[in-house]
């Protein structure tokens, strides 16, 4: 009897396992990477497009009439009901914001924030220059989703002009990332379920195909067993027509032939056999 | 040896392997009058398919013996 960890069984199974699980976790992994990278920029487009139809919305000469303390003017109050009029309609956005741009520095004008907006001529302290200077010409957006002590946002930007055409300044628009993180999620588990799933049901099919290979080399092994001992009684009964069906073919002919010649030298005993056959075909 | 005996111990050895030829001889001098399988002719096959079937079933899976048998009658 061979032991199980040295079985063909085991090592077809184990080997076949590992390949389906080899191949499952790259599709996976690509699958999952291929959809992540698909969303994300399905996100920056929708947010560039979304940024380009808002800052339309936006007066840029209005913007410009802004100083330093003037919170309290009815311009200010103004921008800031119309930025919070566009965010309603939206529940993604969290936060709306124009920026003015000078040099490499950037500072606040209007923040629609509810909780502790920036105060007009605020340095905008780390923000995505790279996006903003883009911005100055047409939309742009941040490469990906990036992560902060409140969430994770992507923020998008398009240029306010003034009256005659010139960017003035920059509307940010920052979204969470709730529903194409949701997405993703959606995308990971159901990706994750087809491979469980397959190798579940690989798995099995590899474990009958193996079983159903195992038992007939073992019945070969039975016979040859039998005849290795003297035992004439042994023969074949497996019926397939792949490699082993013929391995079997040629074994049954092997121990036919043996048969043959070893009852040939007891011809007496083979006609008391013959003699039975017939007697019990007559019945 | 005749065509008929050569043709016969060629499908015999499909199922039973180089001692065909051995086992068709003890059937045509045990069973046949002492037949020599060198002057099998196509009137034996009948008789021939017979006992191949029956002594062949000790040897092999009874369905292939019947399976041999059926191929001598056609020879």
């Amino acid at each position: 009897m061979v032991k199980w960890t040295r079985s063909l069984n085991t090592k077809l199974v184990a080997s076949f396992v590992l390949i389906i699980v080899i191949t499952s976790s790259l599709s996976f992994f690509y699958t999952y990477e291929e959809a992540r990278s698909q969303l994300n920029q399905s996100a920056r487009e929708k947010l560039m497009e979304v940024a380009g139809a808002m800052s339309t919305q936006i007066s840029g000469d209005a913007l410009l009439s802004l100083k330093q303390g003037d919170e309290n003017t009815s311009t200010y109050t103004s921008i800031i009901a119309e930025l919070r009029n566009m965010r309603a309609n939206s529940a993604d956005i969290q936060n709306m914001y124009t920026m003015k741009l000078v040099g490499d520095k950037v500072y606040f004008i209007v923040d629609d924030s509810d909780d502790d907006p920036s105060a007009i001529g605020q340095l905008y302290a780390e923000p995505e220059l790279t996006q903003i200077k883009e911005a100055m010409t047409s939309p742009s957006a941040s490469p990906s989703f990036y992560s902060d002590e409140f969430g994770t946002y992507m923020s998008g930007y398009a240029p306010i002009k003034d009256a005659n055409g010139t960017t003035v300044a920059i509307l940010g628009v920052d979204v969470t990332a709730v529903a194409t993180l949701q997405q993703i999620d959606n995308v990971r588990n159901s990706t994750a379920m087809i491979i469980v799933a397959s190798v579940v049901i690989g798995t099995m099919i590899i474990l009958l195909f193996s079983l159903t290979l195992i038992r007939d080399i073992k019945k070969m092994n039975a016979a040859a067993e039998k005849i290795s001992t003297g035992d004439m009684t042994a023969s074949i009964d497996i019926k397939r027509k792949d490699e082993v069906g013929e391995l079997a073919d040629s074994f049954s002919r092997m121990i036919a032939s043996l048969k043959i010649e070893m009852m040939m030298r007891d011809e007496e005993g083979l006609d008391q056999r013959e003699a039975e056959a017939v007697a019990a075909e007559k019945k | 040896m005749s065509t008929c005996s050569d043709e016969a111990v060629s499908i015999t050895q499909k199922f039973l392997g180089p001692s065909s030829k051995t086992f068709l001889e003890r059937q045509t001098r045990s069973h046949m009058n002492g037949l020599d399988l060198n002057n099998l002719e196509r009137a034996h096959l009948p008789e021939l398919a017979k006992w191949v079937q029956i002594s062949a079933g000790l040897l092999i899976e009874k369905p292939k013996a019947a399976e041999l048998a059926a191929l001598l009658v056609k020879i």
